[in-house]
């Protein structure tokens, strides 16, 4: 079983702050579904660790619905570790219908940012 | 017997146990390590978001875990930022409360509650000024020593009778309510907003 600790809160790339909010809850649950099959984790980690990606605006408002949201479609699954700190962690874990949901989620995101990408990039008339 | 002082010193330790109550509660509720205004503005927020939950219908064993789970991420958080910039990244509790259990909910028994008292409030306030609108027009007619019946058009059930004095003044007034209106109504109006057969529904995504 692998547990991750709060990493530090310094950004090691470019932070991205002025991503429309909608844009991103479109894909806050493929991104956390990615980051919890890289290691089991818990909320407040999960949005230490987008944010060190670079998206230094996610807000826990976000990450927390979006969290129980997976875990309702049963794509991820939960446990509880005592914490040295103070009230036991929620531990969130990926389960083979996440992992589907994911694999679609990625290839579904890279089709569409190829679109994009293509008419973004395209020759303006 | 009971005198003054003794009424007066029960008060205050009614007091001060409610106090203590409320004290021990924000002690218990807010993350703690934090300072008092750290361990305020959680307690505050987790009050809010277990409450929101409560209104939501959010079962009882799913809205501890959900408050435990908040509790848990707030404190590791009050280890990055200040309590302020913690609660402000949360957003509105009832908005996050909202957004946790979309398509989670169970029934609404606070919500049922609230709603048949509230409409019974109201069928009982119509109630009042029907029999007093009725009595009124008893007095206008200004008969001596009569007793008059009479039914309300807007609550269907419902039975006024007044009497007269010799001066033409209404002496007694009576109003029979009708059980299915006064009792039926609110009851059905609570059942409407609790919304009980969602706990035979399963959760949706």
């Amino acid at each position: 079983m692998r547990y991750l600790t709060i990493p530090s809160t310094r950004f090691h790339h470019e932070d991205v702050n002025d991503l429309d909010p909608q844009m991103l809850k479109g894909l806050v649950s493929v991104l956390l579904l990615r980051l919890i099959a890289q290691a089991e984790d818990y909320g407040y980690a999960l949005v230490v660790r987008l944010r060190e990606a670079g998206l230094a605006d996610m807000a826990e408002g976000t990450v927390y619905p979006a969290l129980s949201r997976l875990e309702r479609l049963g794509q991820v699954e939960s446990f509880l570790v005592p914490s040295e700190k103070g009230p036991a962690r929620k531990y969130y874990r990926i389960t083979p219908v996440g992992e589907d949901a994911l694999a679609q989620g990625a290839a579904g995101w890279k089709q569409l940012s190829q679109i994009v990408t293509t008419l973004l990039e395209g020759d303006r008339p | 017997m009971i005198t003054t002082p003794i009424l007066v010193a029960a008060l205050a330790v009614a007091v001060l146990v409610v106090l203590g109550i409320g004290v021990g509660y924000v002690v218990t509720l807010g993350v703690g390590g934090h300072g008092l205004d750290a361990r305020l503005r959680t307690a505050s927020y987790l009050f809010r978001y277990d409450d929101a939950l409560e209104w939501l219908g959010v079962r009882a064993a799913r809205r501890k875990a959900a408050v435990a789970e908040l509790r848990a991420n707030m404190a590791d958080a009050l280890e990055d930022e200040s309590a302020a910039v913690v609660v402000a990244r949360l957003g509105d509790p009832r908005q996050l409360a909202r957004d946790i259990e979309a398509g989670a909910r169970g029934p609404r028994p606070m919500l049922g509650v609230a709603v048949a008292l509230c409409v019974g409030f109201v069928v009982t306030l119509v109630g009042i000024v029907a029999a007093d609108a009725f009595a009124s027009g008893v007095a206008a007619a200004a008969d001596a020593n009569v007793a008059v019946e009479g039914t309300s058009g807007i609550l269907p059930g419902y039975r006024f009778e007044a009497e007269t004095d010799a001066g033409g003044q209404i002496a007694a007034m009576s109003m029979t309510a009708s059980l299915g209106v006064a009792v039926g109504i609110p009851l059905l109006a609570g059942v409407l907003a609790a919304a009980p057969w969602r706990a035979f529904r399963k959760e949706r995504a």
